[in-house]
């Protein structure tokens, strides 16, 4: 039996892509199952997701705790989450990433292999959708699973057009990965455990829990866009701050030296004929982006006034 | 370098709550509590709004908060009144339900029937995502004609579903109560307004917030206040005020939108512009729409005003 | 002092004596005289609680729950269906630790539909969260409803607490009542002090939502509570009986059992039929005891096991029944006796369903099974009326 656990954020599709490669996996003969870590997860938090393959009926229900691949696909996850908790010492884990396997921060002793499923995915399929490249990667990475196997069960799923680009996303995929060898392990099962969700903090008598604790989750880690703000052009309105609902745009007043300097730039501006002189006046005021919870929902873009917001897509 | 003053928005929803990106009723919480300041007591009942602020033992709530079951909330708020007045605390602050549509319209209407007809000094706001979201997007007696979920799908005999929004606001003024108002995430400033009318008046107020949910409606995150102003200039969510029975304050429309427009964005209502029939169904959309603007304005006895932001 | 008084009206005014801030209930027979009478005293200011006439008992028990995580002392009371639709808050109520304090007027639940008394309600509610104790007669109700917020509000226990008195047989009986003097229920029992509750200073989140890293501790906690009230139980009791010259003793009372070989275990009015059983088999020569079970939640194990060990044969009597299975009673009191070698021989009796009277001459029945060994037929149904049935017996 051959156990695969994927992490990714919720709206990834890591669910759809469990299913998936359990549908692949029955159409090439075998017994197979996909199930989620049943949570209340809202779109950007971090999900899991199992399949288990196997030539015998399957009976084990439990999690996987010692998965022979891991698929990743947001790599802004390995820092948040032990995705290589328990991997077997001859196991895989595959990346979305431009980066290099060294780069992803993964410990040495584990076979990484690293591909840029967005970047293939928004070339093909033109959204950010990662779930159905990486199945491709898996099959050429591992050779567990048929790429055909892989195609007829995405197709099946999304029917035409969609299935269609889909489909050209996970096969370009696996061309990439079956094109690169395996590389052997240096220190095979060298890897530590690393424990990140022990818990140690004593609970009260109910769950009662105190004021604006939800701080401690950075959900900043679930963007894939962030909007860049343009100062110059920027009135001041205020809209975007007020349309934030993470709370994740900060208002700051400058002042001494950089008022001074804020102001001398924004006459010069208003000098060019590029604004006003009403803007001169709030020049030391600014709209900064708190990037540790901003979720890249683009509200702030699409309403200021000006468009002086832009998404971009962060680097991962 | 010089001390700089860093003025967050008076974030009583702390960030980090798990709301999807672009989430319209999170924001729409956001906006309550800022028209409301830290001063209230907030009852909420099941659902998204719960889940995503709620996680033991990570709360996003900076104000007191108590969430017991789905159907409640305005019961909780009713105990929560008398205990402070019991208690002799009541200028401690205000009882604010927040609930989502399925928690309000549907399960819920006999605990709020309850509380309106008692005459708790409660301020009950139902955000209206128009679906059951928490649990993926079923259907609830607010989601609109036509409107395809998870429970009201379209298919081969379905346009998806088949009913009207229920009208709660008529039903909240029948309880003859001093204050009831309908207002929209993009209208920040006439929310803020009517939210703090809701909670000066002494007894019992109803307010409903129309609130777009992008994954459950289908449409781009970055379109939640553009979809929500879509809405009113349709026609298609009316905002207006229930003034001691008086319907007063209509928001004008002044340049009515297609329906066209704001049912295109939306994947819930894609299927009617490829099914055959669809068009039919967007005319009988439009009709409502136009039914709305007419019905509101000839009933207002006290006129209108200008869309205003 | 001593009056009589409707065990309802007796009710009341306990509540009366326990100073509750809210009151929250909707009307159902047989608890009906109880709330009339509350609301009776409000209106004579008498009582200066805020009492709320919800249009539901799923709003009662929520009205309550809203109010005492606001730290007030809440009071509401109800039976039967009324129990029932309460039951989703029940749980909440208990796991949120809200030291609520409720009347059970014991009905039977529908259908066939019965407004008259037996113990399936609370019975059902068994794995709530909350404590339950049934009582004997209207003075005990009165006085285990004083108890019943020392105990719910004590830091050890914090959880809700039910007193179970059967419908009619207690509630609309005239009988006379020890009164609960407001001073000395003053002393006994102060005002309620919660350590967390809603407030605007500091302003926490009540009802939080638990992940699978966490939901098994609370629950954990919430069942130690439970486990905790077998010593707080008869230490307020006794306290009580310091007070007001009353102890009820602790979990289980025993009724001439010390040189018993032949006891019989019953909850709530029915006792007493017994106790007086006992007494006329005594002065025949059958050595019988009875055991009064108080505490039905928590369960008193120990306490059942010491008082049936040597024993020949105990009878159990329930006036509930687990559909396809045996009495409620039966079960636990045979679970508690499962390591003991010399058990004695268990005999269940399902009896007194839906406001089937129990007279003495039934438990005599019963006693005559436990001592010449009889086989329970009918599935252990004692006072079935075969003449109605198609019947054959099983
Ligand atoms: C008695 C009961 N029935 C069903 C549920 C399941 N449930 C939880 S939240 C929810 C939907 C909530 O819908 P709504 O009130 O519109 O809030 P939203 O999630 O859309 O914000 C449902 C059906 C429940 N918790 N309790
Ligand atoms: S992109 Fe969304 S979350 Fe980020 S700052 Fe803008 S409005 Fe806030
Ligand atoms: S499903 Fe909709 S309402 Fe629920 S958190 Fe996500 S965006 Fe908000
Ligand atoms: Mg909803």
């Amino acid at each position: 039996m051959k156990e695969v656990r994927i992490h990714g954020r919720g709206g990834q599709g890591s669910v759809t892509a469990a299913e998936l490669l359990a549908v692949a996996a029955f159409e090439d003969g075998k017994y197979s199952q996909a199930f989620p870590f049943f949570g209340v997860e809202r779109r950007g938090a971090p999900v899991t997701a199992f399949t288990r393959l196997s030539d015998k009926k399957i009976r084990l229900r439990s999690q996987i705790y010692e998965p022979d691949y891991v698929i990743v696909q947001d790599a802004t996850l390995i820092s948040a989450v032990d995705v290589a908790a328990g991997l077997k010492p001859e196991g895989m884990v595959i990346v979305n990433s431009e980066k290099s396997a060294e780069e992803t921060g993964l410990d040495a002793g584990i076979e990484v292999r690293t591909i840029d499923a967005t970047g293939i995915a928004l070339e093909i399929i033109g959204r950010p959708i990662v779930n159905t490249t990486l199945l491709g990667a898996f099959a050429g990475a591992t050779g567990e699973i048929s790429i055909e196997s892989i195609k007829r069960s995405v197709l099946a799923r999304f029917p035409g057009k969609v299935g269609e680009l889909n489909v050209r996303a996970a096969e370009k995929a696996y061309q990439i990965m079956a094109a690169t060898e395996r590389t052997p392990h240096a220190k095979p099962g060298a890897r530590e455990k690393r424990e990140t969700h022990e818990i140690h903090e004593k609970i009260g008598t109910a769950a009662i829990g105190k004021p604006g604790t939800s701080e401690v989750t950075k959900t900043g880690d679930w963007r894939v866009f962030y909007p860049e703000f343009d100062m110059e052009q920027c009135t001041r309105c205020g809209k975007c701050l007020e349309n934030c609902p993470d709370a994740a745009i900060i208002k700051r007043t400058l002042s001494g030296k950089e008022a001074d300097a804020a102001r001398k730039k924004a006459e010069e501006l208003e000098k060019a004929g590029k604004i006003n002189k009403a803007a001169v006046k709030k020049a030391p005021i600014r709209y900064e982006l708190d990037p540790t919870y901003c979720k890249g929902c683009g509200i702030c873009a699409n309403e200021c006034p000006i468009k002086g917001i832009k998404m971009k897509l962060e680097e991962k | 370098m010089q001390a700089q003053e860093a003025e967050r928005p008076i974030d009583l929803l702390a960030s980090g709550h798990r709301a999807c990106a672009g989430c319209g009723a999170a924001l729409t919480i956001q906006a309550i509590l800022r028209a409301t300041g830290a001063n209230v007591f907030v009852a909420n009942s099941t659902g998204c709004m719960e889940i995503i602020s709620s996680q033991y033992p990570q709360s996003a709530w900076k104000v007191p908060w108590i969430h017991s079951l789905f159907e409640n909330a305005a019961a909780v708020a009713s105990g929560i009144e008398v205990a402070l007045k019991a208690l002799g605390r009541d200028d401690e602050g205000k009882v604010v339900v927040i609930a989502g549509d399925g928690g309000t319209v549907d399960i819920g209407m006999q605990a709020i029937s309850g509380m309106l007809e008692r005459g708790h000094d409660v301020c009950y706001i139902c955000y209206d995502n128009e679906a059951y979201m928490n649990t993926g997007n079923q259907r609830s007696g607010s989601t609109p004609f036509d409107a395809s979920t998870t429970t009201s799908p379209f298919g081969k005999k379905s346009f998806g579903n088949d009913r009207p929004k229920k009208n709660m606001p008529a039903i909240a003024a029948a309880h003859g109560i001093a204050y009831v108002a309908t207002t929209s995430v993009g209208y920040p400033r006439d929310l803020a307004k009517k939210v703090q009318k809701g909670i000066a008046v002494r007894g019992p107020a109803y307010l409903q917030i129309h609130a777009p949910c992008n994954v459950g409606w289908g449409f781009d995150s970055a379109k939640t206040i553009e979809i929500a102003r879509l809405a009113v200039e349709t026609g298609l969510w009316m905002m207006y005020e229930i003034v001691d029975g008086e319907l007063v304050n209509v928001m004008k429309v002044p340049r009515q939108q297609p329906v066209e427009e704001y049912l295109k964005q939306q994947r819930r209502f894609a299927h009617l512009f490829k099914m055959p029939g669809g068009e039919a169904q967007i005319k009988l959309i439009q009709d409502a729409a136009n039914y709305n603007l007419e019905r509101y304005k000839a009933v207002s006895p006290v006129g209108t005003r200008e869309i205003q932001t | 002092m001593r009056a009589i008084i409707e065990g309802s009206r007796a009710i009341a005014l306990a509540v009366k004596a326990a100073r509750p801030n809210v009151v929250a209930a909707y009307p159902i027979t047989p608890q009906t005289h109880i709330v009339e009478d509350i609301s009776q005293l409000i209106a004579d200011g008498d009582l200066d609680a805020q009492y709320v006439k919800v249009e539901s008992e799923h709003s009662a028990m929520s009205v309550c729950l809203g109010a005492s995580a606001t730290g007030a002392r809440t009071y509401t009371a109800t039976t039967s269906q009324g129990l029932a639709l309460m039951h989703e808050v029940l749980f909440n109520a208990a796991g949120m630790r809200l030291p609520i304090v409720m009347t059970v007027a014991n009905r039977a639940l529908s259908a066939p539909l019965s407004i008259w008394n037996d113990h399936q309600d609370s019975i059902s509610e068994r794995d709530s969260g909350w404590i339950q104790i049934y009582a004997e007669d209207n003075t005990e109700a009165s006085d285990l409803t004083i108890q019943a917020y020392r105990i719910a509000e004590d830091s050890r226990i914090q959880v809700p607490v039910m007193v179970c008195m059967d419908g009619y047989t207690l509630t609309h009986t005239y009988e006379p009542v020890e009164l609960l003097e407001q001073d000395l229920v003053d002393d006994f029992l102060p005002p309620y002090r919660p350590a967390d509750f809603l407030n605007v200073n500091d302003p926490k989140s009540f009802g939080m939502f638990a992940d699978p890293n966490y939901y098994t501790e609370f629950r954990y906690q919430n069942h130690r509570a439970l486990e905790a009230a077998k010593a707080v139980i008869p230490q307020i009791s006794s306290e009580f009986g310091e007070v007001f010259d009353r102890d009820y003793g602790g979990l289980i009372e025993e009724y001439r059992c010390d040189d018993a070989e032949y006891v019989l275990i019953a909850m709530g009015s029915v006792v007493g039929t017994l106790k007086d059983t006992v007494d006329d088999l005594r002065d025949d020569g059958v050595r019988a005891g009875a055991i009064k079970l108080r505490s039905y939640r928590p369960f008193p194990v120990d306490e059942i096991r010491s008082a049936l060990a040597g024993l020949e044969a105990v009878g159990i009597l329930d006036k509930n029944i687990s559909l396809g299975f045996e009495g409620a009673l039966f079960t636990d009191v045979k679970a508690s006796l499962y390591h003991d070698d010399n058990a004695p021989k268990a005999f269940g009796f399902i009896a007194g369903l839906g406001g089937r009277d129990i007279p003495k001459r039934m438990f005599v029945k019963m006693f005559d099974c436990i001592r010449e060994d009889k086989k329970i037929s009918n599935s252990g149904f004692f006072d079935l009326n075969t003449q109605i049935l198609d019947f054959q017996e099983v």
